[in-house]
């Protein structure tokens, strides 16, 4: 295998004030690869992803991230500009909170179409058709392109944020519990739409969730935090049926069905 | 003869940590070879640990100790000490496991779900759907079912769902835990078919079968895990 990884992460470490929110973490993160990041509330899952995001700072470590180019840089070390311009065209972040992602009074198409013109596209008509297309691809109805998503339900508002960010088709995208706060059935469909989608445009992921079924789901490999360390990592099914560490025994017997 | 499998050293235990850290120890030191083209079963009590075999073969359970190596293509992999995605990549080429039991996925109709490994295995579109409708028929699974996702399917359609979705990438070494269990006469008998058919263009087989029919018909070589562990 003599593929390079996308993401390259050494002793990452940050803290709040003296709470040491996550402490010497390092992965490799392939094209790809789905990696999935389990544990308690608390257990430092969302900082570590906040860092690997370039939306926090960590006071230790280092995050590489390899350009199509194949140059290799440090998210905190490089321009603010250039952090921004990664941000728009190379990953892209899903919020657990919708609200959070989309800009609430702009239209669904304006939604999409904005990071398509922030990588550079001016083409109006081109810009309406591809978020025409992301609309249908997320199983929203083409003709609401022109709604706002204050109107849309949860759910929707979920999937218009994902078209969002996929559109610019990013290499890379960091999800925080994308399923979190949404009704059963309306996270079967958002699950198994990113599950189709990161296969369908080889990207490479990194999720946080507290929900062993969502990581069983999507992700390939798998991280179970406990008070801002790493307990246990492999292949999901390696780390959901025969889990090693006493915690993450404790997490994979606590599953329902 | 080539190794499909060879086995050395396999040791392995599990650590209850919620019952008071109590050890299970199920591999002590187990030497296996398994030639190209073989149909290998296991046998041995329950607890003997016929599918702890499967499973470490798999990449599914991590040794304590030992090397596993495992064919795949001109070369070989440590699934002992490969890395995750090197597993990935050797599952999706090479080693297919099917148990009794399938997994199934809110939304995801039975013909999509047994399409997936051809399509991970590099098979287009229209291909993985023609080789998946011809497993499901010869699965007598009724058409007017391909299109449904299987979560209110009966067991029987589950496990045998699950057996087209094992079978139908031709991986070159197939893993079988008790995938006959509780079928009928006519479906057992087209496992068996199918089974005929692997062995046939190659693929190497390891399984637990407990239905002696089944084991009559296919296997080359049969291994007891009681009379090893004695050994």
């Amino acid at each position: 295998m003599t593929e390079l990884p996308l993401l390259r992460v050494a002793g990452l470490g940050k803290s709040f004030g003296r709470i040491r929110a996550c402490q010497g973490v390092s992965l490799d993160l392939y094209p790809g690869e789905v990696l999935g990041v389990v544990g308690e509330s608390g257990s430092g899952k969302t900082t570590l992803l906040r860092c690997l995001s370039g939306e926090l700072v960590p006071e230790q470590g280092t995050v590489e991230f390899r350009d199509p180019e194949g140059e290799i840089e440090d998210i905190h070390r490089m321009s603010e500009a250039r952090r921004r311009f990664l941000q728009r065209t190379q990953w892209g972040i899903v919020h657990q909170n919708p609200r959070d992602g989309l800009r609430m009074r702009v239209s669904a198409g304006g939604n999409v179409g904005e990071r398509l013109m922030a990588a550079g596209e001016r083409h109006y008509g081109r810009i309406r058709a591809e978020a025409v297309a992301w609309l249908d691809r997320v199983e929203l109805d083409p003709a609401r392109i022109d709604d706002l998503p204050l109107l849309f339900s949860g759910g929707m508002q979920q999937r218009l944020q994902i078209a969002r960010i996929l559109v610019s088709r990013p290499r890379l995208v960091f999800l925080d519990e994308p399923t979190g706060g949404l009704d059963v059935s309306v996270q079967a469909r958002i699950l198994d739409m990113l599950r189709r989608l990161a296969r369908d445009l080889d990207l490479a992921a990194v999720i946080v969730t507290h929900d062993l079924g969502v990581a069983r789901l999507l992700t390939d490999r798998l991280m179970v935090m406990r008070r801002g360390e790493v307990v246990e990592e492999g292949l999901t099914d390696q780390v959901l049926d025969d889990p090693n560490d006493p915690y993450t025994q404790l997490l994979a017997a606590s599953v329902i069905a | 003869m080539t190794a499909a499998i060879e086995i050395d050293g396999l040791e392995k235990s599990f650590t209850l940590h919620l019952r008071g850290g109590i050890r299970l120890s199920v591999l002590r030191g187990l030497d296996l070879r398994v030639e190209a083209g073989e149909c290998l079963v296991l046998r041995g009590a329950s607890g003997a640990g016929k599918s702890t075999i499967l499973r470490c073969i798999y990449g599914n359970y991590r040794p304590d100790a030992g090397r596993i190596l495992v064919r795949n293509g001109a070369g070989t992999v440590d699934v002992a000490a490969a890395a995750p995605r090197e597993i990935l990549t050797l599952r999706r080429m090479a080693l297919g496991y099917v148990s009794q039991f399938l997994r199934v996925v809110p939304r995801v109709s039975a013909i999509s779900l047994v399409m997936e490994p051809a399509l991970e295995r590099g098979a287009t579109q229209a291909e993985a759907r023609e080789r998946a409708a011809a497993m499901l028929f010869r699965l007598n699974i009724p058409a007017k079912l391909w299109d449904l996702p299987p979560a209110t399917f009966s067991g029987g359609e589950q496990q045998r769902i699950n057996i087209a979705r094992g079978l139908v990438a031709e991986q070159p070494i197939l893993l079988l835990d008790e995938l006959t269990a509780s079928l009928d006469a006519d479906n057992r008998a087209a496992v068996i078919e199918l089974l005929r058919e692997a062995r046939g263009r190659g693929a190497t087989v390891v399984g637990v079968f407990h239905d002696r029919e089944v084991r009559d018909a296919v296997a080359t070589r049969s291994l007891d895990l009681e009379a090893e562990k004695a050994a």
